[in-house]
């Protein structure tokens, strides 16, 4: 293929990611720096950063990403995991299950929150008071657990599928109960799609939005980095906290990245496989 | 090696064409036209728009080649973000609602609104009272609708008649009154907090009748620390936190107030469970849509939120009505539209739905008798105070509801609700506002 | 059989939901939805689903919806499959590192882009048009897209091309006659994906139209229960209809949904 043919077709690609992702992640840094008064520009330096570390807002927010994060590993990659177990065999009655147990994900999350709402409104609803203070957070974890377990379910399946007949057939004859095979031979031939899966949950645990947006708008105590960020730009004109907010929550993403991608390196060393 | 098109390829190719001529439209730019004026409200009862809808179509007769596209948005989420959002990119709306005060001092500066004074028919501002017309940067920006009271506590006449209740005259006496209905077992009052205004504004009012007009906007600016003797005021409504006024088993649970949002409190109230409902004059249009479809099964009343002994009753209200932004294409229609809009015809007829115009011939146009009560309560009130979401910058409104909101879920008591607010407004400060 | 019995539960409960959704959309008032929640519908009445659509506007936002997901899966798709293309030959200069900056750019949180990516779109003049989501939207698929069909390209053996070029096929001819029908496993996977994420985005579709007229579905969704916030029944409808689509189509394209669900994940 000639040089030329290469880039033309390589071009209009780049263009549009550049364009439309990475010039305005990076205006966002720059925008973190300065504020807005009136219609002129201040720059700012970290004020906005300074402020983030001590607003105990940013605390609460980032404390509920957090907690989102270990409820919806229970509720979505452990639920996930059980269900592929559950339902490894082939058979029509299984398969049947399994796209019943899919079906959630394709729901948009509008349409999840609408009805949950609904059913969990206060005084008229189904299962009233669920999304009071104290259980709010849980409550949306398990709306979200609902609606993407499925999704993991299926990944594990894939993962368990790969996993060669003539291993379990050993433990068989090794005369392992299905406890002992899943907890010794399974789950460790598991760990790739197990950190697929922690990664996918994480990440999604701090890009959450619109559940928490259409579920719960006005509370603070359930606002996550993601909803303080929007509701600071849109509802308080504050593009420069803001942006930091941006910042930070983008650091936080690449940084579980960066762990989990870490770990799993490091594990393949240890085990003396090429990374 | 020719590669042919295989007649699959001629089916897809004639499906795309096709979606294109009949639905491409929607692919075009947005771009202004001087013959389509968008018009952006938040009127969202069937009554109200019957009449808007009524408005237009007289002045697409009378203004031929012209038509009005109606932008509606639900008020809530248009005083929060809508009103801000809508100005970005070209397809701008030429007319929109707004609430007097800061945001209206924002469009101004944010160039959003242009002085009307060239366009207007002479003698048209005459036709108002003169505290609805205010010069803003030496023009008039703001036609002004009507006027909003914030606070009415509205009340089922059954249930008060039932446990021989009368209207009460002093704050006092309303108190014992709620704490009366509550021993009767009945809830008396549906309130839903969820979004922080409508207590926040009930605590406004409070404030304001309490310190007085002048001294409790002062609350409001940045920098002034809170004293707790300031606060004295939400006595109140801690009174009727802990008297359980708010919640009942089997109505609505202790605490509840914090997750409902104020439409279902709304609906708890229109189908009878509860005793009363604080809600603003705009609940009439409410009541009215309710009643034509048959849903209402009680006769309602209203009185003014009462003043303490010794205190002076204010009244929080907030005067709405039309700006006009000044990359519209065609001004000399929108501004005829807003004449149309406000003359004496239309207005009558929102004064049926409880609207309370400023106009000055604007007692000849109600027979309802809540509506006429409303008046009156505005023309005896000796006070105004703006509610804090129109009034003040949102984000020190926004520190104010969020401890009201926490004084009714029992998080802050009312002892150090000043410390609380004060620590808000110091947090406000460090990040440079 | 009690394990049976129990899938069965769990799976009822999972559908539990979305059936009570659907039937409660067929109650003919908020008391009758809300009074007896666990009851069939008295009668089946499309009034519900007539005001919805009606009033509601749904027709209208799902034909934009449907605009935005198709030429956003298209422009993927074209662009992507070009990309990946030419990245998937080793000789691409500084290959890793656009690769690098791919994964990057998938991983990145929407919020990190969202500020200034409102000030470019008003500053092209598309603010408030279809465009202002279908060309972030290509943008961000774009990166999944090029990865999946980087791995899949490399995987094609080389002497496909070299025959190709022994024939005196030139490098568009090839493109188009050989190699897209031969990649048609990573098309329908990189059209799923797309399509699962375009046609559900809230966020930007909120921030970037503000013209009722021109919202998608999931904005029209909340405008609607926003306007008629007491109407449950019909809201309810209004769910129920956006819904059928992707739920059927998930059951229709079952297979291929999870192949590109896990494509995506392994990737």
């Amino acid at each position: 293929m000639t040089r030329r043919g290469q880039i033309l077709f390589f071009v209009p690609a780049l263009a549009l990611f550049v364009v439309f992702v990475l010039i305005p992640s990076t205006r966002t840094l720059l925008d973190s720096f300065y504020s807005y008064q009136g219609n002129k520009l201040h720059f700012a330096g970290f004020l906005y950063y300074r402020y983030a570390v001590t607003d105990p807002k940013f605390h609460q927010s980032l404390g509920n990403n957090l907690g989102y994060m270990l409820w919806t590993l229970l509720f979505e990659v452990v639920t996930g995991l059980a269900l592929a177990v559950g339902l490894e065999k082939n058979t029509r009655f299984n398969h049947f299950l399994r796209v019943a147990f899919f079906s959630p994900a394709v729901l948009s999350m509008v349409v999840v929150g609408l009805v949950f709402g609904f059913l969990f409104k206060d005084g008229v609803g189904v299962f009233p008071g669920m999304l009071n203070e104290s259980r709010a957070l849980v409550t949306i974890s398990v709306i979200s657990g609902w609606a993407s377990a499925g999704f993991f379910m299926v990944i594990f399946l894939a993962g368990l599928a790969n996993i060669p007949e003539e291993i379990l057939e050993a433990a068989r004859l090794d005369g392992a109960d299905a406890w002992q095979t899943f907890w010794q031979v399974k789950l460790p031939l598991l760990r790739e799609v197990l950190y697929v899966a922690l990664l996918i949950c994480f990440t999604g645990a701090f890009k959450a939005f619109d559940l928490f947006w259409v579920l719960l708008p006005n509370q603070d105590h359930t606002s996550i980095v993601s909803t303080l960020l929007v509701k600071e730009v849109i509802k308080f004109d504050n593009k420069g906290y803001g942006s930091a907010l941006a910042v930070i929550l983008t650091v936080l993403v690449l940084f579980t990245v960066a762990i989990i991608i870490g770990a799993k390196s490091l594990w393949l060393k240890r085990i003396g496989k090429p990374a | 090696m020719r590669a042919t098109l295989k007649p699959g390829r001629w089916v897809w190719a004639a499906i795309l064409l096709a979606s294109f001529l009949l639905a491409g439209n929607r692919l075009a730019l947005p771009r202004p036209r001087p013959d389509r004026l968008r018009f952006s409200h938040t009127f969202t009862t069937e009554s109200e728009r019957a009449i808007l809808d009524a408005a237009v179509a007289e002045f697409e007769r009378t203004h031929p080649g012209v038509t009005i596209e109606q932008m509606v948005s639900n008020s809530e989420v248009y005083n929060t973000v809508g009103w801000r959002l809508q100005f970005q990119g070209r397809n701008q709306p030429d007319i929109y609602f707004h609430w007097q005060g800061f945001k209206v001092e924002y469009c101004i500066e944010n160039n959003w609104a242009m002085n009307l004074t060239p366009y207007l028919a002479p003698g048209f501002l005459e036709t108002f009272i003169p505290s609805a017309i205010r010069k803003q940067n030496g023009g008039v920006y703001f036609l002004p609708q009507s006027v909003d009271i914030s606070n009415l506590i509205w009340y089922n006449q059954d249930i008060f008649a039932r446990l021989n209740l009368r209207e009460p005259r002093s704050l006092e006496e309303w108190r014992r009154l709620c704490v009366a209905i509550r021993a009767a077992g009945v809830l008396p009052l549906a309130q839903g907090n969820r979004d922080l205004w409508p207590m926040g504004n009930l605590a406004a009012e409070f404030l304001g009748q309490n310190l007085g007009a002048d001294p409790s906007g002062m609350l409001f600016r940045p920098g002034a620390a809170v004293q707790p003797e300031q606060l004295r005021g939400l006595s109140t409504l801690s009174f009727l936190l802990q008297n359980h006024c708010f919640d009942l088993p089997g109505a609505l649970d202790a605490g509840a107030i914090g997750s409902l949002g104020d439409i279902d409190a709304k609906i708890l109230f229109l189908s009878g469970k509860s005793a009363q409902h604080i809600l603003g004059s705009w609940f009439l249009a409410d009541i009215g849509d309710a009643r034509s479809k048959g849903e209402l099964k009680f006769p309602i009343g209203v009185f003014p939120v009462p003043a303490a002994r010794g205190e002076t009753d204010a009244m929080t209200a907030v005067s709405t009505g039309f700006l006009v932004n000044p990359r519209t294409q065609n001004p000399r229609a929108a501004i005829e539209f807003l004449e149309l809009l406000l003359s004496k015809k239309f207005q009558s007829e929102f004064a049926g739905l409880g609207n309370l115009s400023v106009r000055r011939d604007a007692p000849e146009f109600t027979n309802d008798p809540l509506a006429k009560q409303m008046l009156q309560f505005l023309a005896a009130a000796p006070a105004l105070v703006p509610p804090p979401d129109t009034g003040y910058r949102p984000e020190q409104a926004a520190a104010f509801y969020e401890m009201v909101g926490k004084l009714l879920t029992g998080k802050v008591d009312l002892k150090d609700a000043a410390a609380y607010w004060s620590n808000e407004k110091q947090n406000l400060a460090r990040k440079g506002l | 059989m009690a394990k049976s019995a129990a899938w069965i539960a769990l799976a009822m409960l999972f559908l539990f939901p979305m059936v009570w959704m659907t039937a409660s959309s067929f109650k003919s008032s908020n008391v009758e939805i809300f009074s007896h929640p666990f009851s069939l519908p008295h009668g089946i009445s499309l009034a519900n689903y007539q005001k919805a659509v009606r009033q509601g506007n749904m027709g209208s936002y799902f034909i934009n919806s449907l605009w935005v997901t198709g030429l956003s899966a298209a422009a993927v798709v074209c662009f992507g499959a070009w990309a990946g293309f030419a990245l998937s030959k080793a000789r691409f200069p500084l290959r890793k590192l656009w690769l690098a900056l791919f994964f990057v750019g998938m991983i990145l949180p929407v919020q990190s882009y969202l500020i200034p990516l409102t000030r470019l779109l008003e500053n092209l003049g598309v603010h408030d048009s279809l465009w202002a989501l279908i060309l972030p939207y290509t943008a961000q698929n774009l990166p999944v897209a090029i990865l999946l069909f980087v791995a899949f390209f490399a995987a094609l053996p080389v002497e496909l091309e070299e025959a190709a070029r022994l024939d005196g096929v030139r490098t568009a001819r090839f493109y188009f006659s050989i190699l897209l029908p031969v990649a048609r496993p990573a098309v329908a996977t990189i059209v799923v994906i797309t399509c699962l994420n375009t046609w559900n985005e809230f966020l930007m579709a909120m921030l970037f139209i503000v013209d009722p007229a021109m919202k998608t579905l999931p904005v029209g969704m909340i405008a609607f229960e926003q306007a008629h916030n007491t109407d449950y029944p019909a809201l309810l409808a209004g769910l129920s209809l956006i819904s059928v689509p992707t739920l059927l189509v998930y059951a229709i394209f079952n297979r291929q949904v999870i192949r590109g669900v896990i494509a995506g994940a392994v990737k």
